[in-house]
């Protein structure tokens, strides 16, 4: 397996300076190898979701160094950030983060258009292949508003692997789900990982985390312990 | 092609229905307006008849502030879904802006073509009226003040870290 992410001494400080400083990251320093799976766990402000959107380009970091395939994103531009964030990493949300008022094609469809080099010819052909390989092609034409959650997680799964993303980043993807339909997205999480594609999963649920490879502790912005 | 369609057809269509909402109701009462006074081909007509151009232009764009702020969430839930997916900051503002001047164009239309249509005198109540070039400029006023928010909220704030209002949103 080759090294997907390194972080060295991450930080990231929300109102630095101010009264109201936050240390949300506090000197983060991990790895991720190409394949693995990883479930970030730890109390509530403990900084695991800003872990995750700073691994996921949604939040700049305010200090340290962040390689991601060996590129340096630390010193990379916004828009050089966009590409990354668009072709190579996929999101999945508790809240699902998806378009109810659209319809699932048009939900699935949607990373293709920010994708460099995309080709929306086959647009449609692929979102049928993404929602085939999920068990959920029958759904393509439904509105997401008209879905059950473990519908919709699966269409939120199929947005984020559609671009064939070097890593798929999960925040709380089971929080929103019922113990059955919450074991079904894991088994589905650890297929996607067991192909080949990185995983990193934020949960409080320990029986979640058993899904992954590798489990990390985070507490007061730092890694307490793996 | 589609990614400039799915960011028009999200709030252009509400939008453009609100113009057709504003334009019908504007045309009808100055069509009663200018009939029931036509004979008596009073200024006074023509002054209404602009004054409702005017004040239609104006609730079209206090229409669009507060769907912005009314529909904040609903709004900036869609940005942030599309900045996850990859979209850069500067294009997001960029398709803000067009959507907010192209809202503008059709508040001007209304100004400066339906209310010389509606003028009953028919002495060309055009841009040169004073009236009209108030109304014009209040609007471009509004306009700017649209985009310096949006530029603000875009590239100052944390907004497009922001997934809540996606479930509650339609």
């Amino acid at each position: 397996m080759s090294e997907l992410i390194r972080m060295n001494g991450v930080s990231k400080i929300y109102n630095k300076g101010k009264s109201n400083e936050v240390v949300a990251l506090d000197g983060v320093d991990f790895t991720l190898e190409r394949g693995e799976s990883l479930a970030v766990m730890g109390v509530s402000g403990s900084g695991k979701s800003t872990l995750l959107n700073v691994i996921g380009c949604m939040d700049n970091m305010t200090s340290g160094e962040y390689y991601f395939d060996g590129k340096e994103v630390h010193n990379m531009n916004d828009n050089e950030i966009a590409r990354l964030r668009g072709d190579k990493i996929g999101f999945v949300l508790q809240s699902y983060g998806l378009l109810p008022s659209e319809s699932v094609m048009s939900n699935v469809e949607m990373p293709l258009y920010f994708m460099k080099g995309s080709n929306m010819k086959d647009a449609k052909k692929r979102v049928y292949t993404t929602l085939e390989s999920l068990g959920i092609e029958e759904l393509a034409k439904r509105k997401v508003k008209t879905l059950s959650g473990g519908q919709r997680q699966r269409v939120a799964i199929a947005r984020a692997i559609i671009k064939d993303p070097d890593i798929i980043l999960a925040d709380e993807p089971t929080g929103a789900l019922d113990s059955e339909t919450a074991k079904n997205t894991m088994e589905l999480f650890s297929e996607i990982a067991k192909s080949g594609k990185s995983v990193i999963m934020v949960t409080h649920d320990v029986n979640m985390a058993k899904y992954m490879n590798r489990t990390i502790y985070i507490k007061d912005g730092k890694i307490s312990n793996e | 092609m589609k990614k400039v369609m799915m960011y028009f057809k999200k709030d252009i269509a509400v939008n453009l229905f609100v113009i057709f909402e504003l334009f019908a109701v504007t045309l009808l009462i100055g069509v009663i307006i200018s009939m029931s006074t036509f004979e008596e081909n009073n200024k006074e007509a023509a002054s209404m008849c602009i004054y409702l151009g005017v004040v239609t232009a104006m609730l079209l764009v206090m229409t669009t502030v507060t769907d912005k702020v009314v529909n904040k969430k609903k709004n900036r839930y869609f940005y942030s879904v599309c900045f996850s997916l990859g979209e850069t900051k500067n294009s997001i503002f960029i398709m803000n802006t067009v959507k907010t001047v192209l809202i503008t164009a059709a508040a001007l239309a209304i100004i400066w073509i339906i209310v010389p249509i509606l003028d009953p005198l028919e002495d060309n109540y055009f841009i040169k009226n004073k009236e009209t070039g108030i109304a014009t400029a209040i609007v471009i006023g509004y306009t700017a003040l649209l985009i310096a928010l949006d530029a603000v909220i875009i590239y100052y704030s944390d907004m497009l870290k922001d997934f809540h209002g996606g479930n509650d949103n339609e």
